[in-house]
C-alpha cells in the first residue's frame, strides 16, 4: 500500500466516525473499501461531496438508531423527557426576566404548548410551534429589534435559543414511543398547560414578586409530579441542570463579569456533554446476525 | 417502500443486482454504467439505500468474501425485489410510451 492510499484510508476511517459503532461494526469495512476502492491512483484526501455524504448518512444513521423502539430506549425516553422539560424550563426563564432572556410575551404561551404537545406525543404539532417561536423570536428580536412595547432583547441570547431550537428538535425528532403516561396524565396536561398560558400574559405585568409566586407555585406543581415515577425524576434532573444558575442571577448580580457567564453557561456545556455522550453511546441497529464482523477486519475506534 | 414509485437511485440499484449477485463497489460502477454516467452513487448513499432495500425485503445479502484482508459482501434480488423492479419498470415504461406517444401526436415538440 502506498503512502497516499495510507493517508487516504485514515481520513476515510475518521469520516466513518460520523456512523454509530454499531453500524461501524456490520458496515464500516464494506464501506470503506468501496471509499478506497472508488478513489483515483495518488488520492490523498477524500472530496468534498464524499465527505458531505458520509457525514449526512452517518448522523441520520445515529438518528435513526435513536428512534427506533428496540435501538435505544434509555436515550430515546431521555429524548422525551427532554422535549418536554427544555419548553418548560424556557418557560421558567422567560418568567425570570423577561428583558435578559428575550423569551418573553406570547412566546411563553407557546412554550407551554410546545411542553404540552410533547407531552401528549403530538410530535408534528410540537414540531410547529417550535417553529412558530422560533419565527417569532427571529421576527421580534432580530428584524424589529425589540418588544413592541419597547423593552429591548439582549441578543446574545439569540445563541442560547438556537441551542434550544436545535436540541429541542432533535430531541422530538428522536423521542417516538416514550413512556409519557408514567410522567402526568392528560388532566396534569392540561392542567399545565393552562397554567403556562396565563403564566405567558404575566409578561404584561411588571409586579417581580407575583411572577415569582406562579413560578414558585408551578415548580412545586411539577416537582410532585415529577417525584412519581423514574422518568419524572429524570425531568426533575434535566429541569435543574437549566434551572439552577439562573435561581443564581439575582443573589449574585453583583458579580457580574465572567464568573457571572460562567454560571449562566455551565448547563449548556452541560447539555452539550449529555448529547455528545448520546452520540457515542448511540447502540447499533440490530442486523442479521450474519452481519457481524469480527476478525483482523473488524474496525476500531 | 414497496407500495410508492421508487427513486431513480433505488430502481438503478434493484436493476443493477437484477443480473445477479453484486458488491458495493459493482453496484455504485454499474449504476454509472446503466444511467450513462447521469447517476454516481456516493458510498453512503448506497449503503443507506441497501440497508433501506434489505429492511423492504427487496434485496439480502447474498455472500461475504475476504479479498486482501477486506470484507466485500455480496448483495442480490429477492423475489419481492424482483416483483418491485418489474411493476416499476412496467410503469415507468407505460408513461415513457404515453410521453412518447403525445409528442408524436404534437409533431414531435421535441
Amino acid at each position: 500500500m502506498t503512502e497516499d492510499a495510507r493517508l487516504l484510508e485514515r481520513r476515510c476511517r475518521r469520516l466513518l466516525l460520523a456512523y454509530p459503532r454499531g453500524y461501524r461494526q456490520t458496515t464500516g469495512q464494506e464501506l470503506l473499501w468501496v471509499l478506497l476502492a472508488s478513489a483515483p491512483a495518488g488520492r490523498r484526501w477524500p472530496t468534498l461531496a464524499d465527505t458531505a455524504d458520509l457525514i449526512v448518512h452517518g448522523l441520520l444513521e445515529r438518528f435513526r438508531v435513536w428512534r427506533q423502539p428496540e435501538g435505544s430506549p434509555r436515550w430515546r425516553d431521555g429524548f422525551a423527557v427532554f422535549s418536554v422539560a427544555a419548553p418548560a424550563v424556557m418557560l421558567v426563564i422567560g418568567l425570570i426576566d423577561t428583558t435578559r432572556w428575550a423569551t418573553a410575551g406570547p412566546v411563553l404561551g407557546l412554550y407551554a404548548a410546545l411542553a404540552a404537545a410533547a407531552l401528549l406525543g403530538w410530535r408534528r404539532t410540537a414540531l410547529a410551534l417550535l417553529g412558530l417561536s422560533a419565527c417569532y423570536s427571529l421576527l421580534v428580536f432580530g428584524v424589529l429589534g425589540g418588544l413592541p412595547n419597547g423593552r429591548s432583547a439582549e441578543w446574545p441570547s439569540g445563541h442560547f435559543l438556537l441551542t434550544f431550537w436545535v436540541l429541542e428538535a432533535v430531541a422530538l425528532g428522536c423521542a417516538t414511543q416514550p413512556n409519557r403516561s408514567e410522567l402526568l396524565t392528560w388532566r396534569a396536561t392540561a392542567g399545565l398547560t393552562v397554567t403556562g398560558v396565563l403564566l405567558g400574559g404575566l409578561w404584561w405585568s411588571d409586579g417581580v414578586s407575583y411572577r415569582l409566586g406562579w413560578l414558585a407555585v408551578l415548580t412545586a406543581a411539577l416537582a410532585v409530579l415529577a417525584s412519581s415515577s423514574r422518568p419524572g425524576r429524570w425531568a426533575a434532573a434535566l429541569f435543574a441542570l437549566f434551572a439552577w444558575p439562573y435561581a443564581l442571577i439575582y443573589p449574585l448580580a453583583p458579580l457580574q463579569g465572567p464568573v457571572m457567564l460562567a454560571l449562566i453557561y455551565l448547563p449548556q456545556a452541560a447539555i452539550a456533554g449529555v448529547v455528545a455522550a448520546a452520540v457515542l453511546r448511540a447502540r447499533p441497529r440490530p442486523s442479521a446476525g450474519s452481519l457481524r464482523l469480527s476478525g483482523p477486519g473488524r474496525l476500531h475506534r | 417502500m414497496t407500495d410508492r414509485p421508487l427513486q431513480e437511485a433505488t430502481f438503478l440499484i434493484l436493476t443493477s443486482l437484477a443480473a445477479g449477485p453484486q458488491h458495493g463497489y459493482g453496484i455504485m460502477t454499474d449504476v454509472a454504467e446503466i444511467s450513462g454516467g447521469s447517476v454516481r452513487l456516493r458510498a453512503g448513499t448506497l449503503y443507506a439505500a441497501l440497508d433501506r432495500l434489505r429492511e423492504a425485503g427487496l434485496a439480502e445479502v447474498d455472500r461475504e468474501e475476504v479479498v486482501d484482508g477486506r470484507l466485500r459482501r455480496y448483495y442480490r434480488l429477492t423475489t419481492a425485489g424482483g416483483q418491485k423492479l418489474a411493476a416499476e419498470a412496467a410503469r415507468v415504461g407505460h408513461n415513457s410510451a404515453v410521453a412518447v406517444n403525445r409528442l408524436g401526436l404534437a409533431g414531435g415538440a421535441a
